[in-house]
């Protein structure tokens, strides 16, 4: 999604999602976060080009539900450890 | 004729917005200009404060989305017909980016406890006529998100800006015959044969 927003090339390679306590979470270093976070909400002159929020509007119960099948069934196939 | 599916919720949001007033020591009365996107400055003045709506996604409500089609007969005059059918409409999340844009601190809290009023956390609700222009009707509105943006402005003197950013979620419909009626195909195209006498101002195809 933020590579069909046009976010730049960079941007994009430095977003990661993580699973955190039933939730997907976008991450990122905080040396993007300026830049991010003016693509994201705009800034003075600039309109939002919103990536973030779509996402997590869009996919992040269904992803979570994916990671935590996956999770569980990797628990299962080896026996209770993880 | 109304406003159809989002131009509808857009006008509607614009509306909701108009109103709010906030003051200083030199005005009483500052009312608070709402643009759809940023303002120009080669088009208009930025007079602050302001706020701006930005469309930021359209999604499909899954999740409240009905399915089949509706029957209409309690013969009551609402049909011809006497009995009618129609699908089920369309539901979608239409999520906005509310923002307001202040230099003043006191406008700044003034603006945000104005659009927390507007739009709480729960029971939120937009005005929203129908097509028709003859009903209106309610829809939920969700506090999805709120942010400060604040800055400050290198090439205006180190000014500071203060923003607040409100992310905004809207639900509504669109009918299933809207779609095939929104763009209508081309059935016939006329070209003009005339290459000479072209009137200044027009191009000849």
């Amino acid at each position: 999604m933020a590579y069909d927003a046009g976010w730049p090339q960079n941007i994009v390679e430095s977003l990661t999602l993580a699973y955190s306590a039933g939730n997907i979470v976008i991450e990122y270093p905080e040396s993007v976060a300026p830049v991010l976070e003016d693509l994201e909400y705009g800034n003075s002159g600039t309109p939002p080009n919103a990536v973030l929020r779509p996402f997590t509007l869009r996919y992040e119960s269904e992803a979570a539900k994916f990671i935590s099948e996956l999770i569980g069934e990797d628990v299962f196939n080896n026996g209770g450890g993880w | 004729m109304g406003d159809p599916f989002v131009i509808a919720e857009d006008k509607a949001l614009k509306a909701h917005l108009q109103g709010i007033v906030v003051s200083d020591e030199k005005s009483a009365n500052r009312q608070v200009k709402v643009w759809f996107g940023y303002p120009d400055v080669e088009i208009r003045n930025q007079e602050y404060p302001f706020i701006t709506i930005d469309l930021i996604d359209v999604t499909p409500a899954l999740n409240r989305q009905h399915q089949g089609r509706l029957t209409d007969n309690d013969y009551r005059g609402t049909s011809s017909q006497g009995m009618y059918t129609y699908d089920y409409p369309v539901a979608y999340d239409i999520t906005y980016q509310i923002t307001t844009h202040a230099r003043h601190p006191r406008h700044d809290r003034a603006l945000m406890f104005a659009l927390h009023d507007k739009f709480p956390s729960i029971y939120g609700y937009l005005r929203v006529p129908n097509e028709l222009g003859t009903e209106f009707s309610y829809r939920s509105t969700f506090l999805d998100g709120f942010v400060k943006r604040d800055t400050v402005e290198e090439d205006s003197g180190g000014r500071r800006l203060l923003r607040n950013v409100f992310t905004i979620r809207v639900v509504s419909e669109m009918t299933p015959f809207a779609p095939k009626t929104a763009v209508p195909a081309v059935e016939q195209v006329d070209i003009n044969p005339t290459i000479t006498n072209i009137p200044f101002g027009y191009t000849p195809v």
